[in-house]
């Protein structure tokens, strides 16, 4: 089993939740962590030409968002861990997710009643999801509805998908919570 | 009335987002004042006159493709930039109304709403009021249909809820969307697919890709090359 983390350790909070993590992932077999404090990739332009000029390969000058497309495409797990903004990821994490167009196919099909793209290789990797530092539980809840969106597209509604660290608490405090969660979730 | 229009497609002018700002203008009508921010993948970073002038406005339209399910980054970034501002030094007025129109290629205009969910935690996170949102499935279509008559016909229903969002900005400084409207094209799911694929097989071809290398699996190789 392969598993991915998208961090940033630049923040305290992510830095504590990726080292219980990574500690599951290891255990559960091969792992690798993504940094995303390390460069802020070039955003994805739409332009589509990872499906109609180089199938499958970003047209963009080679950055970490390459880099992270190179290392995730085959993993069973992405796992990432943000801080909460707005009910989504942060932005240099978004950066960085926005750029697995190139895994996709442009051609429709129906999934689970609604139309979705079809995966380029033979599967899509179950997107789960760990934040912290939402501003409201508003914030949270909406962070369940969009981490559950995305494994959407690979027909993984997976309810228990997502983990929240809860407003005010305390993720170094929640982190083994946290990796139990992980646990369950990579031995499901 | 003053609008401010930010057209969150890294495309630009050449976007689907584009089309749906300049159907809004239409439905508006003469007489109010646009202000059109369109070119924010340029805008890395903002000049404070731009983000100035937006927030002198009495209604704001954020339009937006839909990226994994929520706001692409570039707009993110942007955005963030525009409540940074209003937390720092109060310029962005309070009671500022905040519109969305999201739009995605996909079939089913529910793609959309945790996008607009998304807006609202935004409008909520720096003071400004979420008055409603549009989600608009089979994107592709705004660009194409280009008609003397949008109101009836296959962009009826996309047309009615343009035309909700327009009564609602020029109603008044209170007036906002009962609710956040999911809608699409009036054509068929298979006729869109059809569609669709015709039209992503033809830009391919403009490029000169072969049908067996559009399915090309490049990764692979690549692990192989690496094992």
């Amino acid at each position: 089993m392969k598993t991915v983390l998208l961090y940033d350790s630049g923040d305290e909070d992510a830095r504590v939740l990726h080292q219980a993590l990574r500690a599951v992932a290891n255990r559960a077999g091969e792992a690798y962590s993504f940094d995303v404090s390390r460069e802020l990739p070039a955003s994805c332009m739409g332009c589509f030409g990872c499906w109609t000029k180089t199938p499958g390969l970003c047209v963009l000058p080679r950055d970490g968002g390459t880099l992270y497309v190179e290392k995730s495409w085959d993993a069973d797990y992405i796992v990432t861990i943000s801080r909460i903004l707005w009910g989504a990821f942060s932005m240099p994490i978004k950066a960085y997710t926005d750029r697995l167009i190139p895994t996709m196919l442009p051609g429709f099909k129906r999934l689970n009643g609604m139309m979705r793209h079809r995966p380029r290789y033979d599967r899509i990797p179950v997107l789960l999801s760990c934040g912290y530092g939402a501003a409201s539980p508003a914030e949270e809840k909406t962070f369940n509805d969009f981490s559950r969106a995305q494994r959407d597209q690979g027909g993984v509604a997976r309810e228990t998908g997502s983990f929240v660290i809860p407003r005010g608490a305390s993720s170094q405090a929640l982190s083994g919570e946290c990796a139990k969660w992980l646990g369950k979730e990579l031995a499901r | 009335m003053r609008v401010a229009a930010i057209n969150g497609s890294p495309r630009g002018e050449s976007s689907n987002s584009r089309a749906l700002i300049a159907a809004l203008q239409g439905v508006v009508g003469k007489g109010h004042e646009w202000l059109i921010v369109s070119q924010i993948q340029q805008e890395r970073n903002p000049n404070d006159s731009i983000l100035d002038t937006i927030s002198t406005c009495d209604a704001l339209v954020v339009v937006f493709p839909v990226y994994m399910d929520a706001l692409p980054a570039s707009l993110m970034r942007f955005l963030g930039r525009y409540a940074a501002r209003a937390a720092r030094a109060g310029a962005v007025r309070r009671g500022q109304r905040v519109f969305a129109m999201a739009n995605c290629g996909f079939y089913e205009g529910e793609h959309c709403a945790v996008s607009l969910e998304i807006m609202q935690r935004y409008c909520e996170s720096c003071g400004l009021i979420w008055a409603g949102g549009v989600g608009v499935g089979t994107g592709e279509m705004l660009r194409q249909r280009k008609t003397r008559r949008p109101e009836s016909g296959p962009g009826k229903p996309v047309h009615r809820a343009v035309k909700a969002i327009a009564n609602a900005i020029v109603t008044g400084a209170d007036a906002k969307l009962a609710g956040n409207i999911l809608t699409q094209h009036g054509v068929s799911w298979s006729r869109y697919r059809a569609s669709g694929d015709r039209e992503w097989k033809s830009r391919m071809r403009a490029n000169k890709i072969k049908q067996k290398d559009a399915l090309a699996r490049p990764l692979t190789a690549l692990s192989k090359t690496r094992s």
